[in-house]
Parts: structure tokens; C-alpha cells; sequence
């Protein structure tokens, strides 16, 4: 936890839920665990506002509870989530993707679920309206509830998901411990903790959705076929005929017996913040790909990633599942720009010519024959997986071969990119250079460093001081003599991964609290423009605003734009250092 | 007279000079005919990558949601602060009625014990009001009575039957009429006793009778 890490937090928390909220946030996070009464005189709230706003926090997953025996009586604990509230500030990104990939309704669903923290699905159609809808707009409705029910975009609730997961683990340990006969051994207790930690892996793998409800359907006849219409995957949806309550999803048409799954009315929901950011991390290495090589790279990467995805539960998974280049080929978009994505003919200097003389021109991408698509495909595979950064692993040569996905691999090259861009942005282009050195070369003396980065001693040395400062690179002393004099040792430069992070860390949430505060400082200018706008005769008649008036507000609105696009660019860097590290998974374990 | 020997106070020909004036060396601090001084050093300001349509439409998605946060029922605002004067806007500005936490749909069970109470509205059933019964009153003064008198005690059983609104109605409305009837005289009782009430012929008499006097 950082300074800068709590301060950020907070601004977010008042953006959202308001001062009173953000008081008692204040005082878990600098307290840690508190029950009731002490929280009460530490946040200076009445007991009633505090106990509506942990109410407020624990419905949006930002604030959890255990119970702990203290003597006789059984005393309620309340711990705070910074990183779910992290995750508010990363809003705009999830529906963007839930819009990307599940339409308009999915987007609706979504961001009803979202801003009420839980929610049932009934609830949720009775806030859009869904009963006034037509026929084919519920059923298109009820499709992408099934699908983002089906791909875990949102997960069903259950009781012990607001208890704190360290309570929970050791609740489960004790209960394990308890059922041998002896006291266990290290080895034995650190089994029981692993078999627990799988167990909820399991739990996520299993093909039973928790709030999906598979049941079979009569045999569809002719007449029946008739009234299938098409979801919004492109698969035929069944139409219901049953009572209210139930809602069909997706159906699987094989012509006998089939599966109709349907959502749980009742059953309360949440977003699954986990399983979107794999799919922002996997947007990220995606663009790392078509920045270096081109967009066919890039499109050929999702392909792949695509076929990961439903194996990889959190951006902790190190490892993907093993693809087959046949899965590649045809999950492969049919619009991919692959046409000028590589050169495959043996002669690349070598012009093709036609029988009348005119240079050969390729078609589109659409029009590609499937040979000539598969063989840039598989040009393209070769090229990715020999890439220095290794995030792409060729496992098996049998065959077309298998490939696997090197997520650590991957989050270690888009942490590296993102601490150069923060570096060059900082300090300029001659310090990134010496980054670039360090990082190449391990570890150096100072004038080695200047050696290769063609400066001069005094200026290499002020600019290694200057990232050292910065917390960016540290220094490891060797001695020469075993009294260790430090005049007579020799101090190497090198990059030390973990202080690097925390320095690029503190930096984002620092840069993100200024773009919160200035935001504020920007709307505190105009108030008074602002609660104006908010008065119902302006509201009826906007003419009432003069010319002068109208312009500033549409310069609050520019400047509010911009502050909004600097935080969404700033937090993708966020999600890249510290959401994807997977040696900040033991520290993201019992959060 | 020191001729250089010792560190006395010396002559006064002598005079020391400090390490700010040699660095100085005759150069003002202070800015001469008014010049300007650059307060910052010159920095090129590198304008940032012009904003994309994709991340506009995802900061128009941010800040959507958190406007619907700011209008919810989970954004908990202290209460305003009362006006002293009356403004113009105050007409034509009110502010929208907050939800209150006790209309939301969720599961309880999610929460605990101690925070029921702002989620759960409070259930009148089956919790028992006082109901104001009159014979209740008419009972308790009657059972007081049935020590001495045992029709009071039969009365009170046959009055039973009686809804207990209606005497208590009844009770109430004599008990009205005689508080109107007090209360429109001031001069209820006499506060000057004469003596003429006292029946003092008792004190001697121990029969208690009403004979006369010899």
C-alpha cells in the first residue's frame, strides 16, 4: 500500500459515493481491519452514516466482513479492497470492451449490474423495461444475458463473497486441520493451503455455471424450427413458451434432443472484474504485436489469444493452454489485414507480372484463397514465435504445430514498454537510452555505462544519479578487500525489477490524483456556471444561458474530455504494471 | 599595537570578508532597472497525442457511469445546510428526493447482522399496539371498587360483552364534557371554606349517626 495509492483512492471513492463514504474508506485503509465501534469515533460520523455507508461499500464489493470471537462475544471486522476501488476508475475500459463483444443490450445489462453492485437479472429487466419490449428484442435480450452469464462476464453471488477471502481461507484451513487425527506437519499444512487455493480454480473450470440452468427440451419438429430465431452470436435461440420466471439463452441445434440453458431470475449477480482485465491485458500484447510488426501480426495474436481465453481465469495464469494452428486458422477474423502482412514468395525483390505484361496485384483480405490464407498464416506464426520476447512458444513440431501462450513472458515486455515510455516522458530521450543499456547489458560500472551510451562521464554519471533518485535503477556494491573500504569497491549499476515497479506505481497513481484534482479544480472555477445549469427554468429554456456562458461550458466539457482520456491512458499503464505482474499475485492473494 | 600576531579584534583597517560577498563578487541579487527574471527555466512543452475516437467514446462511458453514480442512491450526501436568507434560485433550484437504502433490492444475506437495520424497512406486523383502551381504565377503577361493592364487580363482567372503543369513547367524551364544563368557569370550587360543609358533629359522636344535638 502507498501513500499515493490511498490518496487516489480516496478521490475516487468521493467522485462516486460522496464525503461520508470517503471518510470511513479513509480510515480503513489507514487503520486496516475495525469493527464498528472503533470505526465510528475514527471516521467523526454518526454511527448511523457510518453503517449506511459500509452497507453502500460492501454492495459494491469495495468493503468485507468477518466475524471473530473475541471472548464471548462475537465482534464483526470490516476490511477495505483498494483494488476493487482501483477498478472504478477503470469503468469506461470494461463497458467499452462488454459494448465491443456483446452489443448494445450486453453494454445495458452490464452497466446496470455494475453501478448496483448486485443485482438479479429480474431486477435488471425491470430497470430497462425489458416487459415493454417486442418479441424479438426480449429474446435477443435473453440471449446476451445467457452469453455474458455463459463467459463469466458477470458471476453469480454467493453469501461468502462478502466475507473477507483471508478469514475464509483460514476458516477453511481450521476445518481441514481439524479433521485429522494429529496435529499436522509444515509440509502436510502447506498441501491443505494449496488444495484450497485449487479448489477454487476447480470451482471456476467445472462446465456448470452457477446460475445457469441447462435442462432438455423436447424434440424440436418442423413447426417448432420455425420459430427459432437468431441470437446475437449467430446461433439459433429457442423461443419460450413457458411462464414468466425463466428466460431461454442459447440453444444448441443439432436436430434431436436439446440443451436450453436459461439464466436464474433470482439469483443475484456481479460484475467479474478478473476475467475482463485478461481480456484488457490481452488487448495490450495484442497491440505490442502490430507495433512491431504490423496489424496482420496484431490480428493474428487475438486469433490466438481468443482461443485462450476461456481456460484463463485472472492475469495470475502464467501459462495458456496449448492451440493447435488449425484453431489459429479459423478463429482468424475473415476481414484480418493479412494480404500485406508478410512476404512469403522466396525472392522478395521479385515482381510478379501477369501473361499482358502488368504487375500482379493481391487481392483483399476477404477474397484471399484459403491456401494463400493459411500459408501467410503460417509464415506469420514462425515470425511471432522466434520474437525476442518469447510470448509466443512453439511447443510441438508434429504436425502444423502447437502453440502456447508465455503470460509472464508477456507481462514482463509490456511492463519493460511501459516503464521506458514513463522514463522517456520524464526525463528524455538520453535517459531512456541508459535504461535501455542497463537493461541489455545487466549490470555495469559507470563507465562502461558511458562507453555505450556515447556520453560524457560527468553527464552519464548526473543522469544515473537522476533515475536512481527515481527509484528506477539501483546500484550493488562489490568489494575489492574483505574490510570492505567503500573507496576501494566497485559500485555496478543495474535495474532491480521490484523497486522499479513500485517507483512506476507510486508515479501512475500520483499522475492519476493529479488528473482527479485538477478535474476538480477545473469544475470548483465554474461552479456557480455549473449549478446554474442545473436550475429547471434553464433546464426548460436553455436560451436563458448567454453566448459567453454556452462557450465555457463547452470548454469545461473539452477540458473534462481530455482529463478523462489522460486517466484512461494512464490506468491501461496501471493495468499493465501492477495488475499483471504475476509476482504481485501472493500480494493480490487475499484481496 | 598587534602587528598580524594572535586573532584579536585586530585595527580597524582590517575587515573580514565573507564567503557570500566572494561569491557574489560585487553582483547585485536584486534585479537592476526592473528586469524580469525567468521564475521557471524554458521547457518545450511537448502537446500530448490527440485524443483517438475510440478513447473519446470510452471517457464518454466513464464519465456517464459516474454521473449515474453521483445520482444514486449510493452517492450519501450530508444533509444541506440550512438557508438564512431566501435566494431567487432557491425557487427554481430543488433538489431531486434521495432514495432512501431501505428501497434496495438486494440480499441481506450478504451483510451483516449489524448493518440490517439501514436495509430492512421496519415491519409493523405483528408487533402489538397500545391501543387505548378505555375499559381497561373503567376495569382497573372498577376491580379497585369491587372490593367494597360486589355489583360493581358483576357490571364490570356484563360490560364485557361491550366493545371496549365504545365505553372508552363514551368514557371519553363524559370526561370531555366535564373538563368543558370545568374549564369554562374558573371559579370551580369555593377556595374559601366557611365551615359550613364540615359536618363536625361526627368527631364526638362515636355511633357516626345523624342525631341531634342536646
Amino acid at each position: 500500500m502507498y501513500t499515493q495509492q490511498v490518496g487516489l483512492c480516496k478521490q475516487i471513492v468521493r467522485e462516486h459515493y460522496g464525503p461520508i463514504v470517503e471518510a470511513v474508506v479513509a480510515v480503513l485503509a489507514r487503520e486496516g481491519r475495525l469493527s464498528l465501534r472503533q470505526l465510528v469515533p475514527r471516521a467523526k460520523q454518526t454511527p448511523r452514516n457510518v453503517r449506511q455507508a459500509l452497507a453502500v461499500l460492501i454492495q459494491h464489493g469495495i468493503v468485507t466482513h468477518a466475524m471473530s470471537k473475541e471472548g464471548s462475544l462475537m465482534v464483526t471486522y470490516y476490511s477495505v479492497c483498494l483494488k476493487n476501488i482501483l477498478r472504478l476508475q477503470r469503468a469506461g475500459l470494461y463497458l467499452a470492451l462488454v459494448e465491443e463483444r456483446m452489443g448494445s443490450e450486453g453494454l445495458a445489462v452490464f452497466r446496470t449490474i455494475m453501478a448496483s453492485g448486485v443485482s438479479t437479472i429480474g431486477n435488471v429487466c425491470e430497470v430497462l423495461g425489458v416487459a415493454e419490449m417486442g418479441k424479438a428484442a426480449k429474446l435477443k435480450f435473453n440471449a446476451v444475458v445467457a452469453k455474458l452469464v455463459r463467459d463469466r462476464y458477470i458471476i453469480a453471488v454467493n453469501t461468502v463473497d462478502t466475507i473477507t477471502k483471508a478469514d475464509r481461507i483460514m476458516q477453511a484451513e481450521v476445518s481441514e486441520v481439524e479433521k485429522l487425527t494429529i496435529p499436522p506437519t509444515a509440509k502436510e499444512l502447506l498441501a491443505i493451503r494449496r488444495k484450497i487455493l485449487e479448489r477454487e480454480e476447480e470451482e471456476y473450470q467445472s462446465s456448470n455455471v452457477v446460475g445457469i440452468k441447462r435442462r432438455a427440451s423436447a424434440d424440436i419438429s418442423a413447426d417448432h424450427l420455425s420459430k427459432l430465431h437468431m441470437g446475437a452470436d449467430g446461433r439459433a435461440v429457442a423461443f419460450s413458451s413457458h411462464g414468466t420466471g425463466e428466460q431461454n439463452g442459447h440453444s444448441h441445434a443439432n436436430g434431436e434432443q436439446q440443451q436450453v440453458d436459461s439464466v436464474d431470475d433470482k439469483q443475484f449477480f456481479r460484475a467479474y472484474f478478473d476475467r475482463l482485465d485478461v481480456f484488457l491485458r490481452n488487448q495490450q500484447v495484442v497491440n505490442y504485436f502490430t507495433d512491431k510488426y504490423n496489424a496482420g501480426a496484431g490480428a493474428l495474436l487475438k486469433a490466438i489469444l481468443r482461443v485462450t481465453e476461456q481456460h484463463t481465469r485472472t492475469c495470475r495464469v502464467k501459462l495458456s493452454e496449448t492451440v493447435s494452428s488449425t484453431q489459429i486458422f479459423q478463429h482468424v477474423s475473415p476481414d484480418a489485414p493479412l494480404v500485406d502482412a508478410i512476404d512469403t514468395s522466396k525472392d522478395m525483390f521479385h515482381q510478379k507480372y501477369d501473361a499482358s505484361g502488368n504487375p500482379v496485384v493481391e487481392p483483399s483480405s476477404k477474397e484471399l484463397s484459403r491456401e494463400r490464407r493459411s500459408e501467410i498464416i503460417f509464415a506469420l506464426l514462425e515470425v511471432i514465435h522466434t520474437d525476442s520476447s518469447g510470448i509466443v512458444a512453439k511447443v510441438d513440431e508434429r504436425g502444423t504445430g502447437q502453440y502456447r501462450v508465455n503470460f509472464e513472458r508477456a507481462a514482463i515486455t509490456l511492463r519493460e514498454r511501459c516503464v521506458d515510455a514513463l522514463v522517456h516522458e520524464k526525463f528524455g530521450s538520453v535517459h531512456a537510452r541508459l535504461l535501455r543499456v542497463l537493461r541489455d547489458k545487466q549490470k555495469l560500472d559507470e563507465k562502461v555505462v558511458a562507453q555505450a551510451t556515447m556520453l560524457p562521464i560527468a553527464a552519464c554519471r548526473e543522469r544515473l544519479h537522476d533515475l536512481a533518485l527515481a527509484g528506477v535503477i539501483d546500484t550493488i556494491e562489490i568489494p575489492r578487500s574483505a574490510d570492505r573500504n567503500p573507496s576501494r569497491m566497485f559500485y555496478l549499476w543495474y535495474i532491480n525489477s521490484d523497486k522499479q515497479m513500485r517507483s512506476a506505481m507510486r508515479f501512475v497513481y500520483q499522475a492519476m490524483s493529479n488528473v482527479i484534482e485538477r478535474g476538480a479544480k477545473e469544475a470548483s472555477a465554474r461552479a456557480l456556471l455549473v449549478a446554474k445549469t442545473r436550475r429547471q427554468d434553464v433546464i426548460a429554456d436553455p436560451s436563458l444561458l448567454t453566448d459567453g456562458e454556452r462557450k465555457e461550458l463547452q470548454n469545461l466539457a473539452r477540458i473534462k474530455q481530455r482529463l478523462a482520456v489522460a486517466s484512461v491512458r494512464l490506468d491501461s499503464m496501471l493495468l499493465v504494471v501492477y495488475d499483471t505482474d504475476p509476482h504481485s499475485a501472493d500480494l493480490q492473494l487475499l484481496q | 599595537m598587534s602587528r598580524g600576531r594572535g586573532r584579536g579584534r585586530g585595527d580597524g583597517n582590517r575587515r573580514e570578508i565573507s564567503a557570500l560577498q566572494t561569491e557574489l563578487q560585487g553582483k547585485s541579487i536584486f534585479n537592476k532597472n526592473g528586469e524580469k527574471s525567468n521564475g521557471f527555466p524554458e521547457y518545450d512543452i511537448v502537446a500530448g497525442r490527440v485524443a483517438s475516437e475510440e478513447e473519446k467514446h470510452i471517457a464518454d462511458l466513464m464519465e456517464k457511469f459516474r454521473a449515474e453514480m453521483q445520482s444514486s442512491v449510493f452517492c450519501l450526501q450530508p444533509p444541506a445546510p440550512v438557508r438564512d436568507v431566501e435566494r431567487y434560485s432557491d425557487r427554481y433550484f430543488k433538489p431531486a428526493a434521495r432514495q432512501s437504502l431501505k428501497g434496495l433490492k438486494t440480499d441481506v444475506r450478504l451483510f451483516p447482522d449489524e448493518l440490517h437495520s439501514e436495509l430492512l424497512k421496519k415491519s409493523t406486523k405483528g408487533k402489538k399496539t397500545a391501543v387505548y383502551s378505555g375499559n381497561g381504565l373503567l376495569d382497573a377503577l372498577k376491580d379497585a371498587k369491587d372490593d367494597d361493592d360486589d355489583e360493581g364487580g358483576d357490571k364490570s363482567g356484563s360490560d364485557a360483552d361491550k366493545t371496549d372503543k365504545e365505553d372508552g369513547d363514551d368514557e371519553l367524551g363524559d370526561e370531555d364534557d366535564e373538563d368543558d364544563e370545568e374549564e369554562g368557569n374558573d371559579y370551580l370550587e369555593s377556595y374559601f371554606e366557611n365551615g359550613e360543609e364540615d359536618d363536625l358533629g361526627d368527631l364526638d359522636d362515636d355511633d357516626g349517626g345523624g342525631g341531634g344535638d342536646y
